[in-house]
């Protein structure tokens, strides 16, 4: 199984979205990493085959995705980014609703359902109206509706979004749980969403892909470029300035500081193991206010 | 599929502006029915003890319909005549009640009386205007029968507010069908679903065309009944020229009330279908819901304000087989038979095809627009 793009552009206007794009995805996650605006949730509509092309192939097993059509819509689930509900429905009768459409049988449609529901923690609630729902509890029916017909590719467009932390560990073992044999894409520009479970990471940047591989290859390209040092409290301010600045801890009169950047800022700076946050600043600081 | 289609209805019915324009339309019918139907407005005057009576409702039905039976057939001069003369109310019984006598042929005697007075058979004081029925109708005039045909006449009245009020009703219920999804995000939802594209679109679409069969339907069987059930199915064989309201004054050729009742349903169907499959088609292409709800209304009212009459007369009749013109009825009677060789027809028979085409369109032309819908 694998889902292989071939020089995929989406354009609008002059604006490149997509901006030539290639990759082959096989069984496994992918965290698709990137900025607010890099074209993370541009690239998954095209992958669901609900945007056009400007240019290039989207092949699923050697055969266009278009002329798989509904063959193809068989086996994918997909949670946009916001995704949209009848807010008169309950969550069960919204799932039955994604059955109908997604060709399930009435009576597995109930049982798969109901399965779902209690693997997202929202049994309880399955006859409340969604517009009594919090944004996490809306999330979770979309990521339930997502995996309905148990496709063999499930794309996710930014899942973790209105989770709160136990909400987000339990939504990492569930795709871990559910990834075996299948492709799962997640997007995220939250790092430690992609950091546990996803076991190849895209970073997106301006359309394109500035890298791929594991986890922990993918962070050696910033290897001696996390520094960490002792300055006086005073400081922080002209430094954070002049530097890109990841963590702070403040001790008493000192802060220690975790700056990225390519040659050694301080007199006192020392290097420091790098991890995914750092890669993730180091390529996208200049352009994103909030990071999580 | 049949599981999907009750979704849709569901769907579309369950939303408190459905719910309150339907309500809306019960109560539009209700105020109809009761000044036109039941009791409706019929009221007979005759003279007692030198005073003009007045009955009205209920009461005055039968006494009406008694009177109309004395003349049921073929209009004819000596006809017009007798009835004149029959219910010619005294100067003197006018007075009594202060009203000025020489205003007579404004005021109700019953309904032969009124249907001779619209034609100017009637001066104003209440003597024969000396016309001859081959003067007033021309060409017409042998074969029209008159007789009692309130009952008919009323309810088609009636109908044609009930279609147009319905018709924006349906514009309420169908133009969210494609283009709420767009608005609320779900089109990604369904559009990435296996069923998505053919069969989700196809029950929408259905359900879009039941609800508006049911709307019609219930509409034509509520009244058709009411009317059977007051004024009893006398008159269809009468003339529509020869009616109190004046919907058909002007239609050409020979046609029964039962005639134009059966053609006034072809074009209220007909009008009904291509609305909706116009409304599918906006909604399926608009941009949000409520984007395409305007367009929808501007598209079904606005050919009710356009002036089809500055047209040659061959493209006049193409403005009034529009949805709303066509269900108004009125000026698409007004046009002659269309002889095709050996064949001569009512223009509203036109509508049959058109409404065919339009509608094998619109459902190709919806379903494409959907399931090709770019989701942003
Ligand atoms: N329909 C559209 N028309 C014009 N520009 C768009 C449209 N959709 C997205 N864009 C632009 O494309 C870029 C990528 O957007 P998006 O794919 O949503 O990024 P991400 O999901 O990574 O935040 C953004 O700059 C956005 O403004
Ligand atoms: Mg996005």
């Amino acid at each position: 199984m694998e889902l292989r793009i071939e020089n995929l552009t989406k354009q609008y206007g002059s604006f490149l979205a997509v901006n030539d794009l290639s990759a082959v995805l096989t069984c496994g996650v992918y965290g698709l990493l990137g900025a607010n605006g890099a074209g993370k949730t541009t690239l998954m509509r095209l992958l669901c085959d609900i945007q056009l092309p400007t240019t290039g192939t989207i092949s699923y097993d050697g055969q266009d995705i278009r002329e798989y059509g509904d063959r193809y819509r068989n086996v994918l689930g997909y949670l946009p980014q916001d995704f949209g509900y009848y807010p008169d429905f309950t969550a069960m009768k919204f799932l039955l609703y994604m059955s109908a459409i997604k060709g399930l049988s009435k009576g597995y449609a109930r049982q798969r359902s109901l399965e779902l529901l209690d693997e997202v923690g929202l049994l309880q609630v399955r006859d409340k109206k969604i517009k009594t729902f919090s944004g996490g509890m809306k999330q979770r029916l979309g990521i339930a509706q997502a995996m309905l017909n148990d496709p063999k590719i499930l794309i996710l467009d930014e899942p973790t979004a209105g989770l709160d932390p136990k909400e987000r560990v339990r939504f990492r073992n569930l795709i871990s749980s559910f990834s075996r044999n299948k492709i799962v894409l997640l997007s995220t520009h939250i790092v430690s969403d992609v950091e546990y479970i996803a076991g190849d990471i895209l970073v997106m940047k301006k359309g394109k892909f500035i890298h791929e591989g594991k986890p922990d290859e993918i962070i050696h390209t910033v290897d001696g470029k996390v520094w960490e040092c002792r300055v006086a409290n005073g400081e922080v301010p002209s430094l954070e300035m002049k530097y890109n600045i990841g963590n702070m801890r403040t001790e008493g009169e000192t802060t220690i500081l975790r700056i990225i950047c390519e040659t050694k800022p301080l007199e006192n700076a020392v290097n420091a193991a790098p991890n995914l946050e750092d890669l993730y600043l180091y390529y996208f600081s200049d352009e994103e206010e909030h990071i999580i | 599929m049949k599981q999907l289609i009750i979704f849709e209805v569901k769907k579309m019915l369950r939303k408190p502006l459905v719910w309150a324009s339907l309500i809306g339309l019960v109560l539009f019918l209700a105020i109809m029915e009761s000044s036109w139907v039941v009791p409706g407005y019929t009221s007979v005057v005759t003279e007692k003890d030198g005073r003009p009576v007045t009955t009205e409702g209920f009461e005055a039905i039968p006494l009406d319909q008694e009177i109309c039976f004395l003349y049921h057939g073929p209009l004819t001069d000596e006809k017009v005549r007798s009835v004149i003369e029959a219910y010619d109310i005294s100067d003197a019984a006018w007075e009594a009640n202060k009203i000025d006598p020489a205003r007579e042929a404004h005021y109700t005697h019953n309904l032969m009386y009124s249907i001779l007075s619209t034609w100017g058979f009637i001066d104003l004081d209440g003597s024969y205007s000396g016309s001859t029925v081959e003067e007033t109708f021309g060409d017409l005039a042998p074969g029209l029968t008159i007789g009692y045909s309130t009952g008919w006449e009323c309810t088609i009245y009636t109908l044609v507010y009930s279609f147009l009020t319905l018709g924006c009703i349906i514009v309420i219920i169908v133009a969210p069908v494609f283009s709420e999804e767009y608005t609320i995000h779900m089109d990604a939802l369904i559009l990435t679903g296996i069923h998505g594209r053919k069969k989700c679109t196809l029950a929408k679409i259905i359900s879009a065309y039941l609800i508006t069969i049911a709307g019609s339907v219930l509409l034509i069987a509520i009244s058709t009944l009411l009317m059977l059930a007051v004024h009893g199915s006398v008159g269809w064989d009468c003339s529509v020229q020869l009616g109190e309201l004046g919907i058909f004054d002007h239609t050409p050729f020979h046609l029964n009330w039962l005639q134009a009742y059966g053609l006034a349903c072809i074009a209220w169907f007909g009008g009904m279908l291509v609305l909706t499959s116009i409304i599918l088609v906006v909604s399926a292409l608009a941009k949000s819901s409520f984007s395409a709800l305007v367009i929808a209304f501007v598209i079904y009212i606005l050919p009710m304000f356009l002036p089809w009459n500055l047209l040659p007369e061959s493209l006049e009749l193409w403005g009034y087989l529009l949805p709303v013109t066509q269900m108004q009825l009125m000026k698409l009677f007004r046009f002659d038979l269309i002889t095709l060789g050996s064949m001569a027809f009512s223009p509203v028979y036109l509508a049959i095809p058109i409404t065919v085409i339009v509608l094998i369109a619109g459902i190709i032309w919806a379903k494409k627009g959907f399931s090709q819908h770019q989701v942003v």
